[in-house]
């Protein structure tokens, strides 16, 4: 007897007792936290915190100045860091994003309306008051000024908080819904709003940064999805190594491709499509605002006037004079500004004789805080709000936003100039201020060279005024070429680069024009504002004037022009920008005005022909190049709609191309592709097959389509499902008859197709869903071509290696 | 205690002798149909309970068959036994059945005044235990390493048992006083479990009819020689068996151990006996290649009486059949692609 078995007394076990997950104990949990799966969560979110701030660098030019990055970086980590501590507690479902949520309350209030809080902390209803405030300041920074705006409190409050509650959202979706790709909405709202306001787009840094952290918040989201899964074992971490590479390589990737593809020059993009890094920041600028005007094509802002003049006027808002520096801005004198518009004094003496202009304009809703009007006013009527102006340049400020809804009466006087008078002048910098005749201490060589070059020749202050005006005319007028080209913008480098490329704006004509005047000793400056505009038609009866012609400008008008002094003329606008603007009667030269040409064509193409009294002081472009423009621009049209016939009608029937390319390869690859195609016709047909679907089991699925066809559909599935079972479980070596398989495909296709309506099959053959399904093996063949490519690759480098030896 | 000897007891010494050549397909399939249709002539509308059985001898395991009494049981033994012509014994487990009467007990010899060696009732082709868990564990043990060995050790010396070699075993899962429910280890030994159920009404009474005079099962006539069922067997062995197939046992053994629903999950004997199981269903299907389906459909048979249900999933009403089911319609097929690479490279 062999047995052993226990004796009949004794009840044999009825089953094993111990349970196979036994309860984890303190110690272990510790040591489970410590192995890394509660810190990581914790983590991710931090991590998409830092890629907000990250983001948040790139609002430097959206915000004067870098005082306002230290409160958005406290509100955002301090969110961040108490949603990821409650992370670190395990504690569960919401409580984290809520504690962010309490957390965030405190610092804005603690930040921001300290004074009204209890302890400094604990928001009180009086803080409630004072936040809303700064709301508010933060909705008149928004709708009224241009950027980059005053860091005021209410602008940064409204930044701060909406970025930490970007830092919850972002956390609760990357962690709490385990979505973190998905987070990268938060840094990349962030990333919206430079990118949408500032002309050279977001910038490399804050781009670079929250690109890196938010990678870094993916890598340990995938780590943790990892552990997740691996409940049994450690899992597999990636290895940080791994990720620092990986993240490297996309980030680098990110900075170098924009560089060496062409960049977008029309559609939604025309600008900021492609990253300016490292460079100088354009800083406080109306120039790149005006560009931007410019470029907009649709004119916003009308502006309408009436005037007596007998020309149209210029409208000028602003003017700059000091020209140092990188950025170039409008003066900061707002203490010095006097607020009696009824007398404006020009504070330049005059000799010429003087021509009183009066000008009734309604600014409609042209927003800015500086009042458009011809230049020199001596009185301002009928304006609202309190403004001042300038004694040095007369311009006039309000409020941000004050010229908005003006109506008002402009008195101004402009000597009447001849070319006698200006020959005769001198242009001493005498009664005015030194800043408009300093040269600029980094003018490069190339700009110093040119004015020297240009003027050699001209005698006098007029006449090297003119050989300079002479010359830039001649350039190519283009709105896109600098931002194509990366010179956007003002300082010297951009002045330089618009000399070699002889393409510009109002603003490098302007400038050009201002700097190389200060260097042939001229003192100037930038007059920025709108060009004439053009004749409405109709006439505006003023009081104590009579009728007058309106005019009206908008933002395509906008225009920048240079100002060159003359002593004892004052001020005297020159126009160096070939086919903008007009030309004044002193300021012609015999240069040939045709050789310019305006590459975009904005004035011309889209505008109204100006009236009789403005055409004739119109510089009028080559009449050429206007004829040739007309009739071009109807064969392109009819191109365009071509073309983009074309495109949809490829969009259209590129699924169904795609989805018949994969039904023919599918067949010619045997019977795997024939079972591959049967598969797409299941899905297509809204019977995808289930991951734990045999080809049985499948098969017979499919077999519901039959009609009452006598069985061949279920034959033919037979016949598919036996064939392709053999070869995929069968042994090796069995060669089945492909054409057999190809025709029960096509009886599956043709039952498939008769059980379905008209509508569903036309939406099967435009979106087919297998063309778009991810198919089950795709990894598979993945890496089956990897490794057939990875012995042709080293038979190709063991080749080359042998050569070289 | 009540033990029958068929005749032609099969007793030999463990010698290795050369397996039997494998069946060619046609025949195996034709002797199939005859075992089958024989069994179906006295069980009626048990179709699927006797191809399992049939499925089990072919694949060399034992038949764990549970039930409540008088749905035939026994009689399916019995007459699948019948149906080949091979030894068959039948033990009554009792109580007081002892492991020697199991296995064979050496007995002196007066007149040649030696130990000789008189073997027990495992000692036939095809053993029928009747109501297996009413034997004290230390009988039911005994006759359980006989299952897993094939062999029975007396006195140090082993006496294989004669192939094909079955064990049919039922037990009644409803009267359980005084019973020694078999442990889980002992039932994984059982290549399959099967329940009878009770039969539909038509079969019911053809049943009535057909039994009403004599038991049918007098009329069964054997149609299958043992050295048949052992050259089967062989031709079960050859059955194919590609990656994927196994990747999938694999996965679905895996399944079930980390399942929530399950306390216990399959054994690799189990995973082992499963693929065996599907080898067989493969070759009775007339195929020399295993499919998925082959090894889903065999595993609620091979899998449901080794797996112990968590209390909570106990308590919510489910069974270990429909988990394996839930199992079964959930755990994917490997990728083909992978496995198409395998078998190219």
């Amino acid at each position: 007897m062999v047995t052993t078995a226990p004796a009949p007394s004794a009840p044999p076990p009825s089953g094993p007792e111990r349970p196979p997950h036994p309860a984890e104990r303190p110690g272990e949990r510790l040591a489970r936290w410590r192995r890394g799966r509660a810190w990581r969560p914790a983590a991710v979110g931090l991590c998409l915190g830092a890629s907000i701030v990250g983001a948040a660098l790139s609002y430097d030019g959206v915000l004067r100045g870098w005082a306002w990055m230290y409160p958005i970086a406290v509100v955002v980590f301090a969110t961040s860091g108490a949603v990821a501590v409650a992370r670190l507690l395990r504690a569960p479902h919401v409580v984290p994003s809520l504690v962010g949520a309490v957390v965030w309350v405190l610092s804005l209030s603690t930040l921001f309306a300290r004074d009204t809080t209890l302890l400094g902390v604990i928001p009180t209803a009086k803080t409630l008051d004072a936040l809303s405030d700064a709301l508010s300041e933060a909705w008149n920074t928004i709708s009224f000024e241009a950027v980059p705006a005053s860091p005021n409190v209410g602008i940064v409050a409204l930044i701060s908080g909406g970025l930490g509650l970007t830092a919850i959202v972002g956390e609760a979706i990357g962690v709490s819904c385990r979505m973190p790709a998905l987070a990268g909405v938060a840094p990349l709202s962030v990333l919206a709003v430079p990118a949408l306001l500032k002309p050279a787009g977001p910038g490399g840094w804050g781009f670079a940064l929250a690109g890196a952290a938010y990678l870094g918040a993916l890598a340990l989201a995938r780590a943790e999805a990892a552990a997740r899964r691996a409940t049994r074992s450690d899992g597999a971490a990636v290895s940080p190594a791994r990720v620092a590479a990986i993240i490297g390589a996309v980030v680098a990737a990110s900075l170098v491709v924009p560089a060496l593809i062409p960049g977008f020059d029309s559609g939604s993009f025309p600008e900021g499509s492609r990253l300016k890094y490292f460079g100088q920041n354009v800083g406080l600028n109306p120039f790149i605002s005006l560009g931007s005007d410019l470029r907009t094509g649709n004119g916003v802002g009308i502006i309408r006037y009436a005037t007596d003049s007998t020309q149209p006027v210029y409208l000028q808002t602003e003017t700059v004079d000091s020209f140092d520096g990188s950025t170039w801005g409008p003066d900061n004198r707002d203490d010095q500004r006097q607020h009696n518009l009824d007398s404006i004094s020009p504070g330049t003496a005059q000799t010429a004789p003087l021509i009183t202009t009066t000008t009734v304009i309604a600014t409609g809703n042209f927003t800015s805080p500086y009042l458009p009007v011809p230049y020199a006013p001596i009185s301002v009527t009928g304006v609202q709000g309190r403004l001042g102006w300038d004694p040095i340049n007369l311009s006039i400020k309000g409020e941000p936003g004050a010229s908005l809804g003006q109506n008002y009466v402009v008195r101004s006087v402009a000597p009447s100039l001849s070319a006698g008078e200006l020959s005769a002048a001198r242009s001493a910098p005498k009664g005015i201020g030194r800043e408009t005749s300093s040269v600029p201490s980094n003018v490069p060589a190339l700009v110093r060279n040119t004015a020297e070059t240009i003027t050699k020749d001209a005698t006098g202050s007029y006449g090297k005024a003119l050989a300079i005006q002479a010359y830039l005319r001649t350039f190519t007028y283009s709105e896109q070429a600098p931002v194509q080209l990366g010179y956007d913008g003002t300082g010297m480098d951009v002045l330089e680069k618009f000399l070699e490329k002889k393409s510009g704006y109002c603003i490098h004509f302007s400038a050009a024009m201002a700097v190389m005047a200060r260097l042939v000793g001229i003192p100037s400056r930038i007059a920025v504002g709108f060009a004439p505009g053009h004749p409405t038609g109709s006439t505006i009866a003023v009081a104590g004037v009579g009728s007058l012609p309106e005019y009206q400008v908008d933002a395509r008008d906008a225009h920048a022009w240079p100002e060159l002094y003359f002593e004892g003329l004052g001020w005297v606008p020159f126009e160096p920008t070939p086919s903008r603007g007009a030309l004044p009667a002193y300021a012609q030269t015999d240069s040939p005005s045709g050789t310019s040409t305006n590459l975009d064509s904005i004035n011309e193409g889209l505008r109204a022909t100006p009236g009789a009294s403005a055409s004739a002081a119109a510089p009028t472009p080559s009449p050429s190049a206007t004829a040739a423009a007309r009739p071009a621009s109807a064969e392109p049209a009819a191109a365009g709609v071509t073309v983009g016939i074309l495109v949809v009608a490829i969009l259209l029937l590129l699924p169904a191309t795609i989805r018949a390319g994969q039904r023919r390869r599918r067949l010619a690859r045997g019977i795997e592709g024939a079972w591959e195609e049967l598969e797409a016709l299941g899905r297509d047909h809204g019977m995808p097959p289930d991951p734990a679907d045999t080809p049985r089991t499948y098969a017979e699925r499919l077999a519901s389509w039959e009609a009452d066809d006598g069985g061949t559909l279920r034959q033919a599935l037979a016949t598919l499902a036996r064939t392709y079972e053999r070869y995929e479980y069968g042994r090796p070596g069995y060669r089945p008859d492909d054409d057999t398989a190809r025709s029960a495909v096509a009886t599956v296709a043709r039952a498939g197709r008769a059980r379905s309506s008209r509508v569903t099959r036309v939406r099967i053959a435009a979106l087919p869903p297998s063309a778009f399904s991810r198919r089950k093996n795709a990894k598979g063949r993945a890496s089956r071509a990897v490794k057939r490519a990875l012995p042709w690759l080293r038979r190709q480098l063991r080749r080359v290696f042998n050569r070289q030896r | 205690m009540d033990v029958h000897h068929a005749a032609g007891t099969a007793l030999s010494q463990l010698s290795a002798g050369p397996p039997p050549a494998p069946m060619a397909a046609p025949r195996f399939s034709e002797t199939c149909e005859r075992i089958l249709a024989s069994v179906d002539q006295v069980i009626d509308g048990k179709a699927e309970a006797s191809r399992v059985a049939l499925t089990v001898l072919l694949a060399q395991g034992h038949l764990l068959v549970e039930d409540v009494p008088g749905v035939g049981k026994t009689m399916l033994a019995k007459t699948l036994a019948r149906t080949i012509d091979c030894s068959v014994s039948r033990i009554q487990f009792t109580p007081d059945l002892l492991p020697s009467d199991v296995t064979g007990v050496s007995i002196y010899n007066q007149a040649t005044r030696q130990f000789e060696f008189r073997p027990g009732a495992v000692f036939a082709n095809i053993v029928i235990g009747d109501e297996i868990n009413r034997a004290s564990a230390k009988t039911q043990s005994a006759l359980l390493e006989c299952m897993e060995e094939h062999q029975v050790t007396v006195d140090g010396t082993s006496y294989g048992l004669s192939e094909p070699f079955m064990v049919i075993a039922t037990q009644n899962p409803i009267e359980m006083e005084g019973t020694y429910p078999l442990p889980e280890a002992q039932r994984d030994r059982f290549m399959a479990r099967i329940s009878m159920g009770y039969p539909d009404e038509a079969a019911e009474i053809e049943m009535l009819e057909s039994h009403q005079s004599e038991s049918p099962l007098l009329s069964v006539q054997p149609v299958a020689e043992a050295s048949e069922v052992a050259a089967m067997i062989e031709t079960v062995k050859d059955v194919y068996v590609s990656d994927p197939v196994k990747e999938y046992t694999v996965a679905l053994g895996k399944a079930t151990r980390t399942s929530d629903r399950l306390r216990l999950g399959a054994s690799p004997r189990a995973i082992l006996q499963l693929l065996r199981a599907a080898k067989a269903r493969a070759a009775l299907d007339g195929r020399d290649f295993v499919l998925p389906d082959d090894v889903a459909a065999m595993a609620p048979a091979v899998l449901t009486h080794r797996l112990i249900l968590d209390r909570r999933a106990a308590g919510a009403g489910l069974t270990a059949a429909g988990v394996v089911e839930a199992l079964v319609a959930s755990v994917p097929l490997p990728s083909d692609g992978a496995s198409r690479l395998r078998r190219q490279g």
